[in-house]
């Protein structure tokens, strides 16, 4: 009776489980060698010489056409998106500010939702 | 026979469901993410700490400050209903805060150990007394959040956390064999790579933890297929599918801190790591501490991480090593079984 319970796919799950753990083995063993490394560092040298000498170009092209590059729209974007987030926790102040006192504008942001009382025990201990 | 010809059956009927909710999965939208109610008690920049709201009637005297790793998104420990490590705690009636991180700008790629250690997360643990008005608090650290808060625990020795948690955090990182290979101070210069990117991209993050284990990507589509006709499966695979591709890049000081002082000096093991021109004296650490550690961690290997029990100054203290990956360790349905209640009965007692 054993035998109807099995699970027809079990079979190719092993297989698929023995071959996960074989291909990771085998890769880890490769990557783990001073020859990867060495190559690896080596390709990843030349792409970064590569988007430099790019970036140096774009930005001397971009600069005689007037043109702000790339990396000065992202730092005026991260400024915009700095103000906005900065406007943001304002609102939220001002909001809990006038929640807790409609008549009155104070300096001091109301953070005083009510919470449960800290007195909690550890099951074992708890009566 | 009969059993035999009901099991091909289902075989068929899964493989019907597996086309109609196939078609489904690719025009469905991402997976909600991150659902518990929570509010932003403080930002600066990268940096985001967060406050859970309680859901019992009474919670623990001791609050509870999680910092989460700065290469992956928080969400994994909120990752979805039943599934949420988060919701699991203030269930059981902790006060929750956690530090997470969003990408760095470029303004942030000067940010180093001193600013995560002496800044950050004093500010965070200020603001958490503050807000909860109570000065005792337990500190819980992730893998590199894990790092930072005992790096910061080590600096302030002074002003010790009631309780620190660390969840598979590395300390001999010459033991994390292939991370310290990739990084070979002979072929990698890590100076051009930071002084090139400002930041480095999330995109080398993520191919360095893929690499770790190149074929269970393509595995886990296999299994995904095969289990296209199981609604919760494909939930969770999504869950963890998503958080697992959304790395952060790392600020640049912070990534050459890492290589040269962590993985090339192994200084924090070898108790002689400086940040800020204080010494981080692992033996100052006076704090009860749990550390849990993963059977199959790929990332943080046990080698890796065992050493910290060994170090710190405290007389309370413990480590246990569970069943499971570095990710599975903390957050899907093992972590529900197997670390959350165990925490909850270490930390119960130490929360009063």
């Amino acid at each position: 009776m054993a035998e109807t319970d099995k699970d027809p796919l079990a079979p190719w799950r092993d297989l698929l489980s023995q071959w996960e753990q074989n291909v990771n083995a085998l890769a880890n063993r490769t990557m783990g060698s001073d020859e990867y490394s060495s190559s690896m560092h080596g390709a990843m040298g030349a792409t970064l010489k590569m988007q430099e000498t790019m970036r140096q170009f774009m930005a001397t092209y971009l600069a005689s056409a007037n043109l702000p590059s790339r990396t000065e729209v992202l730092g005026i974007a991260e400024r915009v998106g700095g103000i906005e987030a900065r406007l943001d926790r304002i609102t939220v102040l001002l909001e809990r500010i006038a929640a807790k006192e409609p008549g009155q504008a104070t300096a001091q942001p109301a953070v005083s939702r009510p919470r449960p009382p800290r007195t909690k025990s550890p099951p074992s201990t708890e009566s | 026979m009969s059993a035999t010809a009901d099991r091909i059956q289902g075989e068929v009927e899964r493989a019907i469901q597996r086309s109609i909710k196939g078609l489904e999965y690719f025009a469905s939208p991402a997976p909600v993410v991150g659902h518990t109610p929570k509010e932003a008690v403080l930002e600066r920049g990268t940096l985001h700490l967060y406050h859970y709201l309680p859901v019992t009637s009474e919670i623990y005297r001791v609050p509870i400050l999680i910092v989460m790793a700065t290469s992956n998104r928080g969400y994994i420990l909120d990752l979805a209903p039943g599934q949420s490590f988060v919701e699991y705690m203030i269930g059981r009636g902790y006060d929750v805060y956690l530090i997470d991180w969003s990408p760095p700008t470029s303004a942030d790629s000067g940010l180093r150990f001193e600013d995560y250690t002496l800044r950050f997360i004093p500010e965070c643990v200020q603001r958490v007394r503050e807000d909860s008005g109570e000065h005792d608090l337990t500190v819980i650290g992730y893998c590199m959040g894990g790092v930072l808060s005992v790096m910061w625990a080590a600096l302030h020795p002074d002003d010790q956390p009631a309780n620190l948690v660390c969840f598979t955090t590395p300390i001999d990182f010459s033991r994390m064999e292939l991370f310290a290979k990739w990084s070979d101070r002979r072929y990698f210069d890590v100076d051009k790579l930071v002084d090139s990117t400002g930041n480095v991209p999330s995109e080398l993050i993520f191919t360095s933890f893929d690499m770790l284990r190149p074929a269970t990507r393509i595995v886990g589509q296999i299994q995904l297929w095969e289990n296209m006709w199981d609604e919760s499966f494909v939930r969770s695979f999504r869950a963890f599918e998503r958080w697992s591709t959304d790395t952060l890049p790392l600020a640049g000081e912070y990534f050459r801190e890492t290589i040269k002082e962590l993985i090339w000096e192994n200084r924090l093991h070898k108790n002689e790591l400086v940040i800020g021109g204080r010494r981080a004296d692992l033996r100052s650490i006076t704090a009860p501490l749990l550390h849990a550690m993963a059977e199959h961690d790929h990332i943080v290997p046990y080698d890796a991480a065992k050493p910290l029990i060994g170090h710190v100054g405290s007389a309370d203290k413990e480590e246990i090593v569970l069943k499971g990956g570095h990710v599975s360790l903390v957050a899907g349905p093992n972590a529900v079984k197997r670390l959350w209640p165990r925490l909850d009965a270490w930390l119960g007692v130490r929360s009063v």
